[in-house]
């Protein structure tokens, strides 16, 4: 056997014990999923003409009832938020004039909705696995498993799950990912394909129209990704999309779930220990007491 | 008899009462859902039920950890007389919590998947098991008062021998279960203010419910001695007090290191809402009892012992709700003020637990002459009898 060749096998079978004994989880903190193939929403807030089709098949398709309001005394479905019924909702934003730069006001569209994060918080947070983010892209809910602690709703960094707080059987609600919206935007603003694909899209757009675009993809590493990507001609801060580090959210909180085994094993040994030499310290002041009964001073 | 003995009976009476009250809400919270009966919202989804009843009520039953591990792991057994009134009041400090946890989900009969469907990467995974594996230490801890009341030896001495192991189980469990409350909200950097949102957070859970536990046995001893007669020396009280200041000393250093190292000092100095209660906190809760506490005047002092005690309960209370609801409030787009039934349901709670505790304190042998206690101690009665 040649050094180099024994070199090799001690190296794969150092992975291969180190894989084994890992748990799954383990290996999958270490590296990240990569979600570059799996499902992704791009959406050009730029192309977008706020008429709401995508909401009318995202009602649809998750047989969602509209949501009463009224304007000028005439009933109109016309939600401002997100809600249990509303899982994803179109705002507008208006930039005021800027006199110093001779900027004229401008004003731009944005559909809200789950972002679809890569390492999800919610998912994180979830105690009994009832947020799932699932190979194929969608972040989703198992409303079997849910206890209603509502950390996700905590968690998430763009406040996107709602909950049914006027129900005796409380769901969270947010959207799944469906493509249906997509289908129906009659002015392609929103776009389906691979993760990688559709970010590489966003990039040929801004790079071929720069004044068109403020050169950011929102969601290309916000919190290590989302498989929701936003183009904007708007500052994104404007549009109500929170300016995130590129780190994971819960890389921390895990690390302290990490400590635990050590914690326990630890402070377990120190604490027996103690209580040993606790309990022979009593045995000698009691056998010094016993002795001092029996052979009192004078 | 003083005024207040004569006055049990009354006070009895008013938290059966607020107890019926809160039963009926808690009924009526069950029937119209939690958005009937609280004003939790979706930016402000954790209230007062979980900000006083878990936060505080797990604060404070630190007690029955704090006094085992000093009595029977650190050997101090001239504190075993507050032994078993702590384990008592922690034990009915985790079933109020665990009602109050009940109130607050939105599927509380879907409480105990956590035991099947694992996720370990939650720290609110960590929260469930401790929850209920320390609950059941309690439980066992406070057996062998029961087995004293109704004389069963036997199995008062088969506890006996399991006991020690139970007691450094109770100490892990808590020191694990208080500091994931303040990990819970490492993950809200986005929600909670600066002047609260650190990584530190379990440390200082932990090291501010070590504080509140000694504070609530000195409390609890003085309250109780106070209403049904006094018990114990207050110069055994004014000692176990000398725990508090280098506690709260370590406290507000690590806050304040803390502070400056995130470069949020300066929020102290806000004016704001939030910069006040902050400051409440600190120096009210904290550093004006620590250093009172210093002097012996104050520790030797039963009346003077008493407002130190209640400064640090209140600090904590104050430090858990700040947490929970105060700092949270600026990034909250509907805000959040407790409703009526929330109040009516908390209140109702603390009552029937007072209720139980004061009952108990009469029919049950929780607090004895050292000699005459289980736990850890040699002296059984039956050797006691032998040797005399």
């Amino acid at each position: 056997m040649n050094p180099i060749s024994r070199r090799q096998f001690v190296k794969t079978a150092g992975a291969a014990a180190g894989a084994a004994a890992l748990p799954k989880s383990a290996a999958a903190a270490t590296e990240p999923r990569s979600f570059d193939n799996a499902v992704a929403k791009l959406y050009d807030a730029t192309r977008c003409i706020g008429c709401r089709s995508c909401l009318r098949a995202c009602r649809k398709v998750n047989n969602l009832s509209p949501e009463p309001g009224e304007i000028d005394g005439v009933n109109f479905d016309m939600p401002q938020d997100l809600s249990p019924n509303n899982w994803m909702v179109i705002q507008a934003y208006k930039q005021e004039a800027d006199p110093e730069t001779g900027k004229p006001a401008d004003w731009s569209f944005i559909k809200k909705n789950c972002m679809h994060c890569n390492v999800p918080a919610c998912v994180s947070v979830c105690p009994v696995a009832a947020m799932e983010k699932t190979e194929a892209g969608p972040v989703v809910y198992h409303e079997d498993r849910c206890i209603g602690c509502r950390y996700c709703l905590l968690a998430c960094p763009y406040g996107v799950p709602r909950y049914e707080w006027v129900d005796r059987m409380p769901r969270v609600r947010k959207c799944i990912l469906r493509l249906d919206c997509v289908h129906a935007c009659p002015v392609g603003a929103l776009q389906a394909g691979g993760r990688r694909q559709l970010i590489d899209e966003a990039h040929r757009r801004i790079r071929e129209n720069p004044e068109r675009y403020v050169d950011h993809v929102y969601g290309e590493h916000e919190a290590g990704g989302t498989s929701y990507l936003i183009l904007s001609g708007l500052p994104l801060e404007k549009l109500g999309l929170p300016k995130l580090p590129t780190t994971v959210r819960s890389s921390y909180a895990e690390a302290l779930m990490g400590s635990l085994p050590g914690l326990m094993i630890g402070l377990g040994l120190f604490l027996g220990g103690l209580y040993q030499l606790e309990k022979r310290q009593r045995r000698v002041e009691a056998q010094s007491d016993a002795a001092e009964k029996q052979e009192p001073q004078p | 008899m003083n005024a207040i003995t004569t006055r049990v009976p009354t006070i009895r009476l008013l938290f059966s009462l607020m107890v019926v009250i809160a039963l009926g809400l808690g009924i009526y919270r069950f029937y119209g859902g939690l958005g009937a009966a609280t004003n939790l919202t979706d930016s402000f989804p954790w209230g007062l039920w979980i900000g006083f009843d878990m936060l505080c009520g797990v604060a404070l039953a630190a007690g029955g950890f704090v006094l085992a591990g000093t009595v029977h792991i650190f050997g101090l057994r001239k504190y075993e007389p507050f032994v078993r009134p702590a384990i008592v009041t922690a034990f009915l400090g985790y079933l109020l919590a665990i009602i109050g946890l009940m109130m607050d989900l939105g599927r509380p009969w879907a409480i105990w998947h956590p035991l099947i469907m694992w996720q370990p990467h939650s720290v609110m995974f960590e929260v469930a098991w401790c929850v209920m594996l320390y609950t059941t230490v309690l439980f066992l801890e406070f057996l062998p008062i029961v087995f004293e009341r109704f004389r069963m030896v036997r199995a008062l001495r088969a506890m006996r021998r399991v006991m020690n192991v139970f007691i450094i189980i109770g100490i892990i469990l808590s020191t694990m279960h208080q500091s994931s409350l303040g990990s819970l909200f490492v993950m809200m950097g986005h929600k909670l203010h600066d002047l609260w949102f650190t990584p530190m957070l379990p440390l200082l859970f932990l090291v501010s419910a070590v504080a509140v536990g000694v504070a609530m046995v000195i409390f609890e001893a003085l309250l109780s001695g106070l209403i049904f007669g006094h018990r114990h020396p207050t110069s055994l009280l004014g000692d176990l007090a000398k725990a508090l200041p280098p506690i709260l000393g370590l406290y507000i250093g690590l806050k304040l290191m803390d502070l400056s190292a995130r470069g949020a000092l300066g929020h102290v100095l806000d004016n704001s809402f939030e910069s006040w209660a902050f400051n409440i906190e600190l120096f009210v809760g904290a550093l004006l009892p620590g250093t009172l506490l210093l002097s012996p005047t104050v520790r030797y002092n039963r009346m003077n012992l008493f407002c130190c005690v209640l400064m640090v309960i209140a600090g904590v209370v104050m430090n858990r709700l700040n947490v929970c609801l105060v700092g949270m409030l600026a990034t909250s787009p509907s805000g959040y003020l407790p409703s009526w039934i929330e109040f009516l349901v908390s209140a109702g709670v603390v009552a029937g637990g007072l209720l139980v505790l004061s009952v108990m304190n009469q029919t049950l042998p929780i607090v004895k002459a050292p000699q005459e206690t289980l736990h850890g101690s040699d002296a059984t009665p039956h050797r006691k009898l032998t040797h005399a």
